[in-house]
């Protein structure tokens, strides 16, 4: 471990903190890791001054972040990866609580490692603007390492550590990353077991990559059905295993059962789907779920040949949010099933001609992304909360 | 506030019509579309790699449903262009390549007959009209220009509005498609189209970008095997959409390796359409509904692009 760290810190391999960290937590056995000025064999090409110089500047930015957020981001962004690795490298990262050792040190107080957290937070944030998504891991793990940290290790079901990772991984998703974002939330919920919202975050994630999914390609070739199907079909069981495991911790948890029943639906099991769905309806959603399980119970109808009863559901989906365009692409698509094609243009028109046909963002092609895009809010409400 | 209520409104009220269309034709056989007997058939003929000129009706051979049919060559003077401009403007098309998009396609409408007319209708998250039938350049030119690329791709639900969108009676509709990319927005089903498309007098012409990995690149012939694939798991073989819309309307898809290739691409896919034969006949001895295949077969050879049929 203390060799893999050297050579971190030393940059000759481009590993993420991130993994370094999830890995440390992961390794009980190794009780202690990367003790600056105490046992073992030091862990930078600093001398000790050197190291608490070091410490002690990274901690002022740090510490500055709380009263002057936009100051310190712009400070620490200066940095090179390096040297925020060699203060990771160097700072004591105790694998149970420390109080003894940590009392009277501010910059070990969980208050302060959020703020820190927070900081690489924003570093992150905008790395991911600039689709850097290399740098954006390096950042979300230093983070997470803090936020690991200011819980002594041992962070709970709706911490800030799970609410913010699930963020981390929500705006990986609604950033067209499906991939990261699995890795991130796969992590996450190894080390904070019976989160709901972790579970849903991971069943979107899984059943986005489903819904998703193309058989692959690689040069001229293209994967047979046989093969094809068996990495989206594992997507959907696993999907479903999360989503399920969610509602059993949270029933009340809509958004899981909405998208358990599209999970349902693309499995092409409607018999599994529809009362979850007509469950939903029968409830008080939102308008955006209302309209949403309107479409795909619309859905299964029309699969079933039940096409009065899915034209009426789809009606409902468009008097639910009429500014929206999937709810007239499926009705017009209905009618031209039934051979109306001079129908389907009619409401065809009717969608294009509407003034606000583009003024809006339809739940459903959000849906994929994750629903809940305003994933800024959530961080702000972080940075408020660490301020508290 | 007061316009945008009342036109929703109307809107409604349509959507309540058309809803009772729907289970009015639950209840009816379904009907001869638009009780209209000719069969209109858009064909080119390729030979040696190039289009074929100088044909007459007598060099062609219809077979409707394995019924031999008597086809008159339609002069194709008489009958101008409907040109469906469908362009990707999702947000992998920021940058230079918007542009080289933009000025493809207004180079696909200078290439237009007076007397043809075009529409514009753009995709990303949503389905956007940019401009409706009409034959005035500057509008057209001006709607092109107003092109942005955001958000997302519904590339499947796009189509169908380009399919079902209505023409005006007597003209031939050429649907020039342009992506770049997956669909990831769509409500609808790739496999949803077919049935349109076979519905459909329009020609799909699709162009879409070379993109090293993606399946729609590796599958530009379009085998049979794709696309028993893709009716067997359609959005697994979603890439086989487009290339099978073509198919199905007798047109093609070529496949772009850059942007800077989309120009000439345009330009040649609307020249090409303008030189097509249109042949047209009265059915005999077939059924008067149901899907009709179709076989077009010349004297001398070469390969034919016809629709494979169409359903009544």
């Amino acid at each position: 471990m203390t060799a893999l760290c050297r050579r971190l810190v030393e940059n000759r391999y481009r590993v993420s903190v991130f993994a370094v960290i999830i890995t440390l937590a992961a390794s009980a056995a190794e009780a202690q890791v990367l003790v600056a000025g105490s046992r073992g064999t030091p862990e930078s090409d600093l001398n000790p001054e050197q190291e608490q110089r070091l410490l002690a500047e990274y901690w002022t930015i740090a510490k500055r972040y709380g009263a002057e957020p936009a100051r310190a981001t712009k400070e620490l962004g200066a940095w090179t990866r390096d040297r925020i690795g060699k203060v990771q490298s160097i700072q004591f990262q105790p694998e149970n609580a420390r109080p003894d050792y940590l009392e009277g040190k501010a910059e070990w107080k969980p208050e302060t490692l959020r703020v820190a957290a927070m900081l690489h937070s924003d570093l992150a944030l905008e790395q991911i603007r600039q689709r850097n998504f290399d740098d954006f891991e390096f950042q979300v793990g230093i983070a997470d390492g803090w936020l690991a940290l200011a819980d002594n290790r041992a962070s709970t079901p709706g911490s800030l550590r799970a609410r913010w990772n699930v963020s981390v991984a929500r705006l990986l998703l609604a950033s067209g990353q499906p991939g990261l974002a699995e890795r991130h939330i796969e992590r996450v919920a190894a080390r904070i077991a019976g989160d709901a919202s972790i579970l849903l975050a991971h069943g979107t994630i899984r059943e986005t990559q489903a819904f998703l999914m193309m058989a692959d390609a690689s040069g001229s070739r293209i994967d047979e059905p046989a093969f094809a199907t068996k990495p989206r079909d594992a997507a959907l069981t696993s999907a479903a295993a999360h989503l399920e495991k969610a509602l059993a911790i949270d029933p009340a948890l809509v958004e899981a059962t909405l998208r358990l029943a599209h999970v349902q639906i693309l499995r092409r099991d409607d018999v599994k789907a529809e009362p979850l769905l007509k469950g939903i309806l029968a409830g008080t959603p939102t308008p955006v779920i209302k309209y949403l399980a309107a479409l795909m119970i619309g859905g299964v109808q029309e699969r079933r040949k039940e096409f009065e009863a899915a034209a009426k559901t789809y009606f409902n989906a468009v008097q639910t949010i009429p500014n929206n365009q999937t709810g007239y692409v499926a009705l017009a698509q209905l009618m031209h099933k039934l051979n109306q094609p001079s129908d389907a243009a009619t409401v065809i028109e009717r969608m294009l001609l509407r003034d606000a046909a583009d003024s809006v963002s339809d739940p459903w092609w959000k849906y994929p992304l994750g629903l809940d895009l305003a994933i800024d809010g959530k961080f702000e409400e972080y940075r408020a909360e660490i301020r508290k | 506030m007061l316009r945008f209520a009342s036109r929703f409104a109307i809107g409604v009220i349509a959507i309540g019509v058309a809803i009772s269309t729907v289970l009015v034709a639950q209840q009816a056989p379904p009907r001869f579309a638009g009780g209209v007997d000719a069969v209109r058939l858009d064909v080119q003929v390729i030979r040696d790699g190039r289009p074929v000129e100088n044909l007459t009706a007598a060099d062609f051979s219809v077979l409707d449903s394995n019924v031999a049919q008597t086809p008159t060559l339609v002069s194709i003077d008489t009958l101008p262009i409907n040109l469906m401009l469908v362009l990707d403007a999702s947000a992998s098309l920021r940058g230079p390549g918007l542009e080289q998009l933009r000025d493809a396609a207004k180079s696909a409408v200078a290439a237009l007959r007076p007397t043809d007319q075009a529409a514009v209708l753009t995709f990303s998250h949503n389905v956007t009209l940019l401009a409706n039938w009409t034959s005035n350049r500057e509008d057209l030119n001006k709607a092109i220009g107003r092109v942005v690329a955001q958000g997302s791709t519904s590339l499947t639900d796009a189509a169908f509005a380009a399919l079902a969108y209505r023409t005006k009676p007597g003209t031939r509709t050429l649907v020039l498609f342009f992506t770049d990319g997956d669909d990831t927005a769509s409500w609808l089903s790739a496999s949803d189209l077919v049935p349109v498309a076979r519905r459909s007098d329009a020609v799909v012409v699709g162009v879409m970008l070379t993109t090293p990995g993606h399946a729609g690149t590796a599958m530009p012939g379009m085998s049979s095997q794709i696309e028993r694939w893709f009716a067997e798991e359609p959005s697994l073989y979603r890439a086989a959409m487009l290339p099978l819309l073509a198919i199905e309307t007798g047109g093609e898809t070529l496949q772009a390796a850059d942007m800077s290739k989309l120009r000439p691409a345009f330009v040649d896919i609307v020249s090409r359409f303008s030189h097509r034969y249109v042949l047209s006949y009265t059915p005999a001895g077939v059924a008067p509904t149901g899907w009709h295949p179709i076989e077009v077969t010349v004297k001398g050879g070469g390969d034919v692009n016809v629709r494979r049929g169409y359903a009544r």
